[in-house]
């Protein structure tokens, strides 16, 4: 592998990791503070990425899609908190995954009823679809480029809410003791509805974006979903810093493990979790 | 057991010659690394190798995995003279996509199993377009038998038939022709296994037979996706029958 093939890769490692992260945020935002596991995280993903296919070809903007985009899926999701998962907080993780688990089925038949079972394709904005040359035989889509750039604003728009915000003091104050931060005067079940709607929107955003690039299609979500577990659990269960790195990482053993070990690449990103775990059992940025 | 569809090498065993003749002799191969991704690329190799061409890297990815773009990069760095592969659904359309997306389009040919460009095509968009694949059946195919299906079909379905529905319709001409050898009496094992063994069935996809292991004898179409559908430019392979290899019928 010569420098340039080296330094593409590495920029595609970047990119890839960039979207793991925004789909793992929302993940670990839910997890790591309200003790939920959703299963149904990477549902929010394909409702995004068929959100942007119905919405693009009603407004023709694929920017007003994505903020129309992002307001439904903010919304369903504060629904879906107010109307169900707030029962199940202080139920057993087995409850949490068997509801989770039946969502799944119950938004992927949705889909089906509302949008079909065919494969669809989002075109990428025209200002957008242009491509810049790396080498005489590879071009880099600026779509790609957008992507990234998109799941960097997010990632500092999160780090900011979370570290510099009142609200982001009282998820943190909410997630270190939910009782005590309830009798000081934090209003946890507003915070929680917040919270979960937040990660909603985090992965159907990351469902909008990356719709143009991987077209739309059934099961979409379950695809994700394990990627997505594996960069939380490395990173650190609630830690949107170890969800960062973690994705970064994973993206790019992923990238060159295709690469450079075709006939284990499918396994090293399970070592690479496994290799954490035996020396962080609690993942890398879990305080 | 009888089957009225292919097996998964067939379609890339028609490949490999054709991609040959059209001055491609060096190429790169991917696929998901699953068994139909396995099968198809046996197929490749075999077909491939023989007409004399050389597989100078195979490519592959986790099923169903759809992040194609470290891959992409490794083929531009290779620049073989055409890229084969395997891939089918949304995945097919993604990889067409990212194909084009990263300036390879254009640059190097594409080939694939016919699946490729199977019900994607819409999906895919302009990306799909030139792709070239091999399949038993397509959409476009200019015979009186195929038209004369494909209207008597969307009149009573209200719908387009595709491969699959081919599929289908040769099974059902299959038991017919057993059913009537042995005149409804499905008892009669002998004579019915035997009809069916020797039918010669006038399907739209062509006529086609059944070979020892019970899998058609069918001719590959070559095909090329211009203006959204598989244009066929040419017979891949005429009456082609998957080797059976490790099959014994009992």
């Amino acid at each position: 592998m010569g420098l340039a093939d080296f330094l593409i890769q590495i920029l595609n490692s970047v990119q890839y990791g960039l979207l793991l992260f925004m789909l793992a945020a929302g993940l670990t935002l839910i997890f790591g503070i309200m003790g939920v596991v959703n299963l149904a995280h990477g549902s929010f993903y394909m409702l995004g990425a068929y959100l942007a296919y119905g919405i693009t070809a009603k407004l023709s903007s694929f920017g007003l899609a994505l903020a129309a985009g992002a307001v439904i899926a903010f919304a369903f999701g504060w629904l879906l908190e107010k109307g169900l998962f707030r029962f199940f907080y202080t139920r057993d993780h087995l409850d949490q995954v068997l509801l989770t688990f039946g969502l799944i089925y119950l938004f992927e038949e949705l889909r089906s009823i509302v949008w079909g079972n065919d494969v669809h394709g989002v075109p990428i904005p025209d200002w957008l679809s242009g491509s810049m040359a790396l080498t005489d035989t590879l071009s880099y889509p600026h779509y790609r480029l957008f992507v990234a750039g998109v799941c960097l604003l997010l990632a500092l728009a999160l780090w900011a809410l979370i570290h510099r915000t009142r609200l982001g003091m009282h998820i943190r104050a909410g997630a270190f003791n939910r009782t005590m931060a309830q009798a000081l005067g934090v209003d946890i079940e507003r915070l929680y509805a917040i919270v979960f709607a937040m990660g909603v929107a985090l992965a159907a955003i990351a469902g909008m974006v990356s719709a143009p690039l991987s077209s739309v299609y059934p099961n979409m979500g379950s695809q994700v979903l394990i990627m997505c577990f594996v960069v939380v659990v490395i990173g650190g269960i609630g830690s949107i810093r170890g969800a960062f790195i973690a994705a970064i990482l994973v993206g790019t053993v992923d990238t060159f493990g295709k690469v450079l070990l075709p006939g284990v690449a499918s396994m090293l990103v399970y070592v690479l979790m496994a290799l954490v775990l035996l020396w962080r059992p609690q993942g890398l940025f879990k305080d | 057991m009888f089957r009225t569809s292919f097996s998964n090498s067939q379609p890339t065993l028609a490949l490999g010659k054709a991609m040959v003749q059209r001055g491609h002799k060096k190429a790169v191969w991917i696929t998901w690394n699953y068994a139909a991704g396995e099968e198809a690329f046996e197929g490749f190799k075999l077909s491939y190798e023989a007409a004399g061409g050389t597989i100078i890297k195979t490519l592959g990815l986790p099923f169903p995995q759809v992040e194609f773009q470290a891959l992409l990069t490794e083929i531009a760095a290779l620049k073989p003279d055409a890229v084969a592969c395997f891939f089918a659904g949304g995945g097919a359309a993604k990889f067409m996509q990212d194909y084009a997306a990263a300036g390879l389009k254009g640059k190097i040919p594409l080939y694939g199993s016919g699946f490729l460009t199977e019900g994607v095509i819409d999906a895919a968009g302009a990306a799909a377009e030139g792709v070239i694949s091999t399949l038993h059946y397509s959409d476009s195919l200019e015979t009186e038998r195929n038209k004369s299906f494909r209207l008597a079909y969307a009149k009573t379905f209200k719908l387009q038939p595709d491969v699959y529905t081919v599929q289908g319709y040769d099974s059902a001409l299959l038991l017919i022709a057993g059913a009537n050898a042995v005149k409804g009496d499905f008892n009669n094992r002998k004579v019915l296994y035997d009809a069916m063994e020797n039918a010669k069935i006038n399907s739209p996809r062509g006529p086609w037979t059944m070979s020892k292991s019970h899998n058609p004898v069918q001719d590959f179409y070559l095909r090329q996706v211009v203006k959204g559908e598989n244009k066929v430019i040419g017979v891949a392979a005429k009456a082609l029958a998957d080797p059976g290899t490790g099959c014994r019928m009992g």
